[in-house]
């Protein structure tokens, strides 16, 4: 996970933050709603076609080789289920298969978006910076919470109280304690930090800020965007 | 309390708490969906596990509006199968933040409030029981028609008092652990 998450900048037509959010959300939506394969695969296609663009090809085509395995295994099985084991094999591939362009635009956003364009999109569609800042935030920590995560893990196996469904059950609060204790001095330390990096970065002070990359609508931005609403209106009169 | 704003700080504090807050609902959404049983009694497990997380977020925010933010980031979240979810998460940050304040902030009032926020995660079950075939359609898309089946058969609307009434418990308690644990470790290690 660490490796993937590493910032690679730089795509060929140059989307807008604002244009990736809409997106996530319209994805986010469509894939609760959309029952249909075609629209499915549509929605694949218009996040394939996003990361392709912004340059993230290897993970691209590990996410197309997943779709294509899962779709495949879906015809060949979703007639036959009848085992409980079937039954649930064919579950995982489906909600995978389902959310898949949800997680893919989401580590799109992840990976070719700087924190401080975000931010300079927000304040450009006046949102209170009660809400721009923990929201970037969050968009930053996920990764950083899944690292300490698996090295909690890792101290944890160390005194002989691995994470495993046995010690749950035998010790619910001994794992519980070990866990949360640590991740959340974690989190609180993580956040000091980050609280003075963005005070040298000038994030504490009123004025208004200003951001060194353009961040502009425009005419790509407004094509992907039709688009993204396009299917999620096709989808909502399907019902 | 001195300055009463809310400052770039907490704001940061606010992410990283929501990131806790939002990743062990998620987690363990998926993790109980499998099992209908389980998957009803969230709220409480919820409930219990979060506990030190909000309490640790209200020591070291104690302001006006923190739980509103948390709110509102947990709501927007949970917000994916219906946006009635957030007003109904950012009410019960609402009334958690007028208890906080009515009560000064006590590890009385942190225990109490929590347990009224601690009903924000029943949000995504009010699909189940106010559009029910929707939220029935999306299932058998997931889990397939024998798992849709036995879930309409244990959730009779009546359930979501229930529901409800467990996020109580599972907050009370919860805000306890936090408590217990805010002083045991982090007073200690300087942390809170």
């Amino acid at each position: 996970m660490g490796k993937e998450l590493a910032f690679s900048c730089g795509s060929f037509l140059k989307i807008d933050p604002r244009t990736k959010m809409m997106v996530f959300i319209c994805c986010s939506f469509a894939a609760l709603k959309e029952t249909r394969w075609l629209f499915q695969g549509f929605l694949f296609a218009l996040a394939f076609l996003l990361l392709i663009n912004g340059k993230q090809y290897k993970y691209g085509m590990k996410m197309l080789c997943i779709y294509v395995l899962f779709l495949g295994l879906d015809i060949l099985v979703a007639g036959k289920a009848t085992g409980i084991l079937l039954i649930t094999v064919f579950a995982v591939c489906r909600i995978t298969r389902m959310f898949l362009p949800v997680y893919m635009v989401f580590m799109l956003m992840m990976k070719t978006t700087r924190v401080s364009e975000f931010i300079a999109a927000f304040d450009r569609m006046h949102f209170p910076d009660e809400i721009t800042i923990p929201f970037s935030v969050m968009f930053r920590f996920f990764p950083m919470m899944w690292e300490e995560w698996e090295n909690i893990q890792n101290a944890m196996k160390f005194r002989g109280l691995s994470f495993s469904v046995k010690n749950i059950f035998t010790r619910p609060m001994q794992v519980y304690e070990c866990a949360m204790v640590p991740l959340l001095a974690d989190a609180v330390m993580i956040a000091d930090e980050l609280s003075a990096a963005s005070l040298s970065r000038g994030l504490g002070a009123d004025t208004k800020r200003t951001c060194i990359t353009e961040v502009k609508i425009g005419f790509v931005d407004v094509v992907v965007m039709i688009i993204a609403i396009g299917l999620n209106i096709s989808s909502a009169f399907a019902f | 309390m001195k300055n009463n704003k809310l400052k770039t700080r907490d704001l940061i504090f606010a992410g990283v708490f929501a990131v806790l807050y939002v990743a062990v609902i998620v987690i363990l959404a998926s993790v109980t969906g499998m099992i209908p049983v389980v998957y009803v009694a969230l709220p409480f497990i919820a409930g219990v596990l979060l506990g030190p997380v909000y309490s640790l977020y209200i020591t070291k925010v104690p302001k006006m509006g923190a739980v509103i933010i948390l709110a509102i980031l947990a709501g927007a979240v949970m917000s994916a199968s219906s946006i009635v979810v957030l007003f109904y998460v950012l009410a019960l940050g609402i009334i958690a933040q007028i208890i906080l304040s009515l009560t000064g902030y006590s590890d009385k009032g942190i225990c109490l409030s929590y347990a009224v926020f601690a009903c924000s995660t029943v949000g995504p079950f009010l699909v189940l029981y106010f559009a029910r075939d929707v939220f029935m359609n999306a299932c058998v898309q997931y889990y397939g028609q024998a798992y849709v089946a036995k879930l309409d058969a244990i959730t009779p609307f009546w359930l979501l008092f229930v529901q409800i009434g467990i996020a109580v418990i599972g907050g009370l308690f919860g805000g306890r652990i936090g408590i217990t644990m805010n002083a045991k470790h982090f007073k200690k290690a300087g942390v809170a």
